[in-house]
């Protein structure tokens, strides 16, 4: 883009981001089914998700406790009060003719969220949060796949509850679009409101992107285009960036500003890796929103509210901050280990408690453990090795019981069998040593090198390195530091 | 037995409980009553006649048992054809839904059914409840069980209004004791004074509407419709109650903090408000009496009449038929002939989904039901919204305070249920407007969420040019005063049995 913006012109790409996040409760928003994911189509249904004449909605208390939840997280104001209202389109994976949604008074509103300026690490950005409300998902449309080719429809995902989340359009880049979206993440992991699965469809993306175009005399935005349903976050990097670059050869084309065309809704065609239109906001559906007579407004008590705060998991923010604080760790070991998950800094937290060593448990964690999970593609919850397990093991090197390499033996073993430290010790023949055997072994080593002790003698410092090695072959129960002390202590008293 | 007159539901319970009579013999007597008169009334529209019978049969082998009985123990009654019932058909007298079952039974109906009532059948109505003669029905109109004769009389027969006129002129047929129908706008109440008989519009979130396919949500209630103000409250009884299926049903608590506020008043205790606007309104002669009559004896039972006034009612009509339509356009939003209901034959290959739904809905709706949709759709669009709906909503909350402001000075209001007698069938099909009209004193009580009754009036002498058409008054209590309604029918009701013998001038 740079080539071809002459110099006098400042322009910049103005994102705002809907996030639609799937609630991690058992049941749907409206029924009593389950939200479970990948069952048979058609079998996580009743009278009421089905939209059968005569049923009524009864709200699923938890949905409301989840956006509570994630109110008090992006330091929202909470609505009591909020209102549903109904949508209305006509398709047939929307069994009622309307979506139940929240219109004007959604449960939460004006909060803010920080995240890391992928630019510049040491900076923090934020965007304000616009609103998110509650709504119901709808159905599965399986194109095709029926008879002749027809259309067949699954509602096990009709009534599935959703937070669509809404930021202003503070974002300025599509790296800080996905650096705010992982950061996003990152908290609702943490709070436990939703699984986040993008594969699943559990968090879905829509963009609005335009520019805003600065020659200093005056300030041009183009027509905003809305990027519909982008399930990854290098989706959403990739189809603002061809958006913005589409806008900007589009504006030089035709000098088209904000106004002079409606609101355009595109979609992201990831394997052609471009945005093609889907409608122009004229040809849209008037919605004709207007609050649903069968719900009563939710009511959210401050005893509600406070007793949900009392039980708000620990933000991404504050474990880094106790990470930081408590267990000595940098900046950054805290942020790689935060950035990982909640479960993962659960793992750490007990890692540090049982061995009382925050730094080498920062290290085992991030360099041994978190390498064969991103090898084997796994969580942290499939890991063989308990964080217990792990404490203990970490606490031996740092009480000098076992050294580096005796440990990452018993770590191996551990990932192929379930053995106590005991027993892994046992089984690897690693036994205490006494300062007598370590004594023997000096002795035993002096008198078979002693061209390397005189090389020492006369300055070489370095020479001692091989003789360590070679008691480590003998016994590999000796610890190469009491044994280098003791050696000293031999050769320099000579 | 078959000597004896038709029961109303309490005496019924009574001689079968108590061992006189049992429901395998007083079943086939109402079967045969249907049989004999159904094909001139057209009152239901399917009867369950096995179903009843073989149920019969089971509730005396209940009773046989030592088994604790229900309070409707052995009761036929009628089901109007808006609520679900789990395997019958649901129609709402719509082509839309005539072959449609539902796999689950309304709230009311299971009630029933535990109470032990016995469910005869279902009761034809205005399709999905929108009209006020049961005549838009795919089942062809229902007859008034009560004629003309002499000069009024009319060849076709008279209306048993509507929507629930198939459930109020079965139980006027002597069919059914009691029935079940529902209420939007008037639709028990105005039925039950063209048939002669008691009909209740429950305060609303009294009676769960968990399985009444909706109109509009906001307004319909499902009531009782019978013969005594007896059997009103017992069927009430049964029917009413939180119900965890509804968001808006009232819970107990509430009900019962407000029942207590509302202490209970004999008649002699009762003020009494006269509804000036509705006196004002150009009111059929027998109408007019019925009110004359109705204040005259309650000022003799010692109560006290109050002129009181509910300046917006002038209102109430257009408020109710926007807010209505809006929800009904959004209620039958859900009627696209791809789930449930009627689909088009439209050769798929040809046809755009657009086409399909739009070929479904115009064939499936009748001309009534699509004229409400798209005033509702059009009232709710993008633009027109504030003008219409919002307007609407606000004059809704004004009517409101219109009955609090009235029910701060008396107990309850009396005024007309409708300005005249049945009308002949037919008399309104080219002027929708006007049977609009026919529902201006009812459509109140829904836009209030208030309880209001219909209470058939005995006229004295009547001159001979005078219609013999059933009168009716209408009560309104302040939420959850339906106890208070009662009160007032029994003592009504009273009367009409001393005024039928002549003794009220
Ligand atoms: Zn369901």
């Amino acid at each position: 883009m740079s080539d071809t913006t002459p110099s006098a012109l400042s322009v910049q790409t103005i994102i705002g981001l809907e996030v639609h996040v799937q609630l991690a409760t058992q049941s749907k928003l409206f029924c009593g089914c389950s939200t479970r994911y990948g069952q048979p189509p058609n079998t996580q249904t009743c009278p009421i998700c089905q939209g059968l004449p005569g049923t009524l909605p009864v709200i699923n208390q938890h949905a409301i406790e989840l956006a509570i939840d994630v109110g008090l997280a992006l330091d929202m104001e909470l609505v009591s009060g909020c209102r549903w209202d109904r949508k209305h389109y006509f398709y047939p994976d929307l069994p009622k003719g309307y979506q139940t949604s929240q219109y004007d008074l959604p449960i939460t509103r004006n909060g803010r969220l920080e995240f890391r300026d992928p630019a510049n690490a040491a900076t923090l950005l934020s965007v304000r949060i616009n609103r998110a409300h509650l709504e119901e998902d709808a159905g599965k449309s399986l194109h095709g796949e029926g008879v002749d080719g027809g259309t067949w429809i699954d509602l096990n995902r009709t009534g599935t509850p959703l937070l669509e989340i809404v930021t202003e359009p503070d974002l300025r880049s599509a790296q800080d679009g996905k650096a705010f979206l992982q950061q996003l993440r990152t908290i609702l992991l943490y709070i436990g409101v939703s699984d986040c699965n993008m594969q699943e469809g559990s968090m879905r993306i829509d963009a609005n992107v335009n520019l805003r175009i600065d020659d200093g005399a005056q300030s041009i935005a183009t027509p905003i285009v809305e990027i519909k349903n982008l399930n990854s976050f290098r989706n959403v990097e990739r189809a603002i960036e061809f958006e913005r670059d589409r806008q900007w050869q589009h504006w030089q084309a035709t000098g088209e500003k904000l106004g002079q065309r409606p609101k355009q809704t595109r979609g992201w065609d990831a394997d052609r890796e471009v945005t093609t239109v889907q409608r122009e906001k004229e040809e849209a559906a008037d919605y004709r929103y207007f609050p649903c007579p069968d719900l009563p407004p939710v009511v959210l008590s401050a005893e509600q509210i406070a007793a949900r705060r009392a039980k708000l998991p620990r933000l991404p923010q504050q474990w880094k901050a106790d990470l930081i604080s408590v267990w000595k760790l940098s900046d950054y070991d805290a942020s790689v280990i935060v950035e990982q998950g909640r479960d993962v800094a659960e793992y750490f937290e007990t890692v540090a408690q049982v061995s009382q060593d925050g730094k080498r448990s920062a290290n085992w964690l991030t360099q041994e453990i978190m390498r064969l999970l991103n090898e084997q593609q796994r969580p942290i919850s499939e890991f063989p090795i308990s964080a217990q397990q792990m404490g203990e093991l970490v606490a031996a090197v740092a009480t000098n019981e076992l050294d580096h390499a005796r440990a990452r033996e018993i770590f191996s073993l551990w990932l192929e069998q379930s053995l106590t430290l005991a027993e892994a010790k046992q089984r690897l023949g690693i036994a205490a040593i006494s300062s007598d055997e370590v004594e023997q072994l000096v002795a035993e080593i002096v008198a078979q090198h002693q061209a390397a002790i005189d090389d020492y003698r006369q300055g070489k410092k370095q020479a001692l390195g091989p003789l360590i090695a070679q008691a480590k072959k003998l016994n590999p129960n000796v610890s190469p530091a009491k044994f280098r002390e003791a050696l000293l202590r031999a050769v320099d008293g000579q | 037995m078959s000597q004896e007159p038709i029961l109303s539901a309490t005496d019924l319970v009574t001689r079968i409980r108590e061992g006189q009579w049992t429901a395998t013999e007083s079943t086939p007597r109402h079967l045969a009553i249907i049989a004999q008169r159904n094909s001139s009334l057209n009152a239901f529209v399917e009867v369950w006649r096995d179903e009843a019978l073989e149920r019969a049969a089971q509730l005396d082998r209940k009773r046989a048992s030592g088994a604790t009985l229900g309070s409707l123990f052995g009761v036929p009654i009628g089901i109007k054809s808006n609520l679900c019932v789990t395997g019958h058909v649901c129609s709402c007298s719509s082509k839309m839904l005539a072959n449609y079952r539902p796999t689950y039974s309304a709230t009311v109906c299971q009630r029933l059914l535990d109470a032990d009532a016995i469910l005869l059948g279902r009761t034809n109505m205005d399709e999905y409840a929108m009209g006020s003669g049961t005549e838009y029905s795919i089942y062809g109109p229902t007859r008034n069980p009560h004629q003309e004769v002499g000069p009024n009389a009319v060849s076709g027969g008279y209306s048993p209004g509507g929507s629930s006129g198939g459930s109020a002129a079965a139980v006027a047929g002597g069919m059914v004791p009691i029935a079940l129908g529902s209420d939007t706008g008037g639709s028990i109440r105005q039925p039950a004074a063209f048939c002669g008989v008691y009909g209740l519009k429950p305060t609303y979130g009294r009676v769960s509407r968990f399985g009444l396919v909706a109109y509009a949500s906001s307004l319909d209630q499902i009531g009782p419709i019978a013969t005594t103000p007896d059997d009103l409250e017992l069927l009430f009884q049964v029917i009413e109650g939180p119900d965890r299926h509804d968001a808006t049903s009232l819970s107990r608590e509430t009900v019962q903090q407000v029942e207590t506020k509302l202490r209970h008043k004999s008649v002699e205790q009762l003020r009494v408000g006269i509804i000036r606007e509705h006196a004002e309104q150009d009111l059929a002669p027998t109408v007019r009496r019925a009110l004359e009559e109705t204040q005259a004896y309650l000022k003799s039972a010692g109560a006290t009449l109050v002129e009181v006034s509910l300046p917006r009612q002038a209102h109430a009509i257009a408020t109710y038929y926007l807010i209505a339509s809006c929800e009904a356009a959004s209620n039958l939003s859900r009627y696209d002939g791809m789930h449930f209901g009627h689909r088009a034959n439209v050769p798929e290959q040809n046809a755009t989904l657009e086409q399909v739904i739009a070929a479904s809905r115009g064939e499936g709706f009748g001309a009534e039901v699509k004229r409400r949709i798209m005033l509702g759709t059009y009232a709710l669009s993008h633009g027109y919204a504030e003008q219409y709906y919002q307007q609407a909503t606000r004059m809704r909350q004004a009517i409101r305070l219109d009955f609090a402001t009235a029910f701060a000075n008396v107990d309850v209001l009396l005024g007309p249920t409708t300005p005249g007698p049945a009308f002949p069938i037919g008399a309104h099909r080219q002027d929708p407007i006007a049977m609009y009209l026919t529902d201006q004193f009812t459509v109140s009580a829904n836009l209030a969420g208030l309880p209001a009754i219909s209470v058939p009036i005995e006229l004295g002498k009547l001159q001979s040019n005078e219609s013999r058409l059933p009168v009716a008054v209408q009560f309104h209590a302040p939420p959850c005063g339906e106890s208070r309604l009662f009160s007032v029918a029994k003592a009504l009701h009273e009367r009409n049995q001393t005024a039928k013998l002549g003794a009220v001038a």
